[in-house]
């Protein structure tokens, strides 16, 4: 009877999940564009291939360069739960304000970032001028230097998550027993003392879960690349790169699916990795909580 | 209630669900032929002409109805070829010349030399079947709506820098002269061409005259003086500041949305936009005048933006299917679809018509007339048939390099040229 009540969500992820991946990882052994006459086997070498492909290497690296998202987000969200987490008046209308970007869709975000960050004609170069910290001819190419254009949009993703993570933190915050504060208050401690000493380490396993999260999301980084730059100016993450080489066609892309697959089977053991190293963490505390 | 029921619930759900993906049933009793006509961002703008049109061709065929798919520009050839993936691919499909090598490739389109007869095929102009709708001789197509580039320039950016009409740029080194007299008298920007968008940049050496592949597409060919001076002049325009640093990121859209805000004072695009800008920014529009396309120093080459009409080779009434496609594109229907928007007719009796020739003194009058005399000059700004993704994307990475001062344009175009001959050598 059991197994009759899983079958609908067995059903649907099969068809969806588990069949999409177990081809992909079949596709990856070939040479494959839908619907050309030359598909055809070619065994590991979409494999080896990638180890001389410096595109990969070059995408591979902007994704773990993407990483470095990953601490700004826990630190600015626990420094926002920190400071939405009081019951004050009108509280619930700054949370409200600071998850809207996480209900919000990431092209809507990604577009109106991009407008803003416009190098000529954009609303932050602008109001730098108006300022006075840039002349009246100057101008930063926010999306249109190599330098540059990573950071910028590494800076919308975690505009866009800091919602998120900071709900997480609220409940961490929410589950640290009262009298501990109170007793470090009692003792003589200063906010900035209760602060490092009782309230960061209380939290140590939803930093890490924070961070275990946002690390496999900034892994994965996708629309904000699509949207934002195009994957030019040396922006291009594996995600982007993968759907470009395989599913990108538009006047003239040749899809090469079989070769965008072994790069996303070479990701998915990645993600693996990290989501293992989740789970051991996690564990690691769990044990270290109870005993 | 009980356990058995609801377990019989969740699965009675479960066959709905999956049933429901199939595709619609049959309708009625008589079963009628059903064409499907798959085209690019046609509606709601144009739905009266469209079942008007198939309201009549319905008329002629009573046993036939047409079932019309329209969808975005963007991501409609990766749909396509889902569609073609399926057992039920579209009978009637409209693409761009820029599309076809990877439907030709995959071999899905039926040659339009056995769909139609020569006095059909004849009727077109034939610089646009050379070009348009041919692959190695072989046609697969026929063309319908043309768009020649025309220059619009916003005036009262002009006056603000000083200019009159008579400074409007013929050729692309008096555009670099005004270019600097903008940027120098007014916050705006002279133009806005796109660098990096599917391989872009090689239009502006097909402007030119500097050919990019050898016929076979064997080598690259744009490696010689005149190639290294038109890149030159392009990446030297962006390293100077006279168009926005977003021409190494944007799309086609972004300079359309620039021109209607009124920051850029010259536009280079189909005519067909000018009805974009009459409808959104009245106020550009009054100001907007208009001329030939800019041309390489005294060059004459207008390229064209053509929108075909392909055969499926799955469809299951072939020749319904390709009246239906003759019937779209012919001089009567082509010339009342060509009155609702300012686009060209690629059938030469229609492009003679005295709409054409007589025109009303208004951006959209002048702009039709400029168009229609342009098209016989015309050519298609083609994609390769050999491994065209991985040529823009070392034309975009060199492109980007050079604009950004990492290395000279003689270095660029020659990295250019030795990467695009290992790719076509693969």
């Amino acid at each position: 009877m059991a197994y009759t009540f899983l079958l609908p969500t067995l059903v649907i992820l099969g068809m969806f999940m588990f069949y999409p991946i177990f081809r992909a990882f079949l596709l990856s052994f070939w040479q494959y564009t839908p619907l050309s006459p030359d598909n055809r086997f070619v065994g590991i070498s979409n494999y080896t291939q990638l180890f001389s492909d410096a595109e990969f290497w070059g995408a591979l690296k902007n994704s773990f360069l993407y990483l470095l998202v990953v601490p700004v987000i826990i630190i600015l969200s626990l420094g926002l739960s920190l400071l939405v987490e009081p019951k004050i008046p009108f509280i619930n209308f700054f949370r409200a304000c600071y998850y809207l970007p996480v209900v919000t869709m990431m092209v809507v975000v990604a577009l109106v970032w991009s407008k803003i960050f416009e190098t000529d004609f954009g609303l932050l170069n602008t109001f730098l001028r108006r300022l006075g910290f840039l002349g009246q001819n100057q101008s930063i190419p926010w999306l249109t230097s190599k330098k540059l254009a990573l950071f910028t949009v590494m800076s919308v993703t975690a505009w866009k998550g800091l919602g998120y993570y900071m709900v997480i933190f609220i409940a961490g915050l929410r589950s640290i027993p009262p009298q501990l504060i109170e007793a470090s208050m009692i003792d003589g401690c200063k906010p900035h003392q209760t602060l490092f000493h009782v309230k960061i380490p209380m939290l140590w396993p939803y930093i890490t879960l924070v961070g275990i999260i946002s690390s496999i999301s900034a892994l994965q980084v996708f629309e904000e690349i699509y949207i934002m730059t195009r994957g030019q100016v040396g922006t291009s993450t594996l995600v982007f790169h993968i759907y470009d080489t395989g599913i990108w066609i538009q006047q003239g892309g040749e899809q090469e699916m079989g070769y965008a697959c072994s790069m996303g089977v070479l990701f998915f053991f990645i993600i693996f990795a990290f989501s293992l190293l989740n789970y051991r963490i996690m564990r690691r505390f769990h044990t270290t909580e109870t005993g | 209630m009980k356990i058995r029921t609801r377990a019989l619930l969740l699965l009675a759900l479960s066959a709905l669900i999956l049933f429901g993906c199939r595709s619609g049933s049959r309708e009625g009793g008589t079963e009628k032929i059903e064409i499907s006509f798959f085209t690019m961002q046609l509606r709601p703008v144009f739905d009266d002409y469209f079942n008007e049109l198939f309201a009549e061709f319905e008329k002629l065929h009573p046993n036939v109805k047409i079932k019309w798919m329209d969808y975005p520009a963007e991501g409609y050839d990766t749909k396509l070829i889902t569609s073609f993936m399926g057992s039920d691919p579209p009978d009637v499909i409209n693409l761009t010349p820029q599309m076809l090598p990877t439907f030709v490739s995959r071999g899905v389109l039926q040659s339009s030399q056995q769909a139609f007869p020569k006095e059909v095929v004849d009727k077109y102009f034939p610089n646009v079947i050379r070009d348009a709708c041919q692959i190695k001789g072989k046609t697969y197509a026929l063309p319908w709506y043309l768009a020649t580039g025309v220059t619009m320039c916003n005036m009262k950016i002009f006056q603000e820098a000083g200019l009159t009409q008579e400074d409007i740029p013929k050729t692309s080194q008096e555009m670099k002269g005004i270019a600097r007299i903008i940027r120098e008298k007014t916050d705006k920007f002279p133009f806005f061409p796109i660098y990096t968008e599917a391989g872009a940049f090689r239009g502006f050496f097909i402007s030119a005259g500097v050919p990019i592949l050898d016929e076979n597409e064997t080598r690259a060919l744009f490696n010689t003086p005149k190639g290294l001076e038109v890149f030159k002049f392009w990446t030297d325009i962006y390293k100077e500041g006279l168009v926005p640093s977003e021409a190494l990121t944007a799309m086609h859209r972004r300079p359309i949305e620039l021109y209607k805000n009124g920051k850029l004072a010259v536009f280079n695009s189909g005519p067909q936009f000018l009805k974009h800008v009459k409808a959104d920014a009245p106020d550009v529009y009054k100001n907007t005048v208009v001329r030939p396309g800019i041309q390489w120093k005294d060059q004459e080459i207008y390229t064209v933006d053509v929108h075909i009409i392909v055969l499926s080779k799955k469809s299951k009434h072939p020749e319904l299917a390709a009246k239906f496609a003759a019937f779209v594109t012919n001089a009567s229907n082509q010339l009342k679809f060509c009155k609702l928007t300012t686009i060209i007719p690629s059938v030469m009796e229609a492009a003679h018509d005295p709409y054409f020739t007589e025109v009303e003194d208004t951006p959209e009058g002048k702009a039709r007339k400029i168009s229609a005399e342009a098209i016989q000059k015309a050519i298609v700004v083609r994609t390769p048939n050999k491994h065209p993704g991985k040529l823009f994307r070392e034309m975009s990475k060199i492109v980007e390099s050079v604009c950004l001062e990492e290395m000279t344009a003689e270095e660029g175009l020659g990295i250019l040229e030795e990467r695009w001959n290992e790719i076509l050598g693969e």
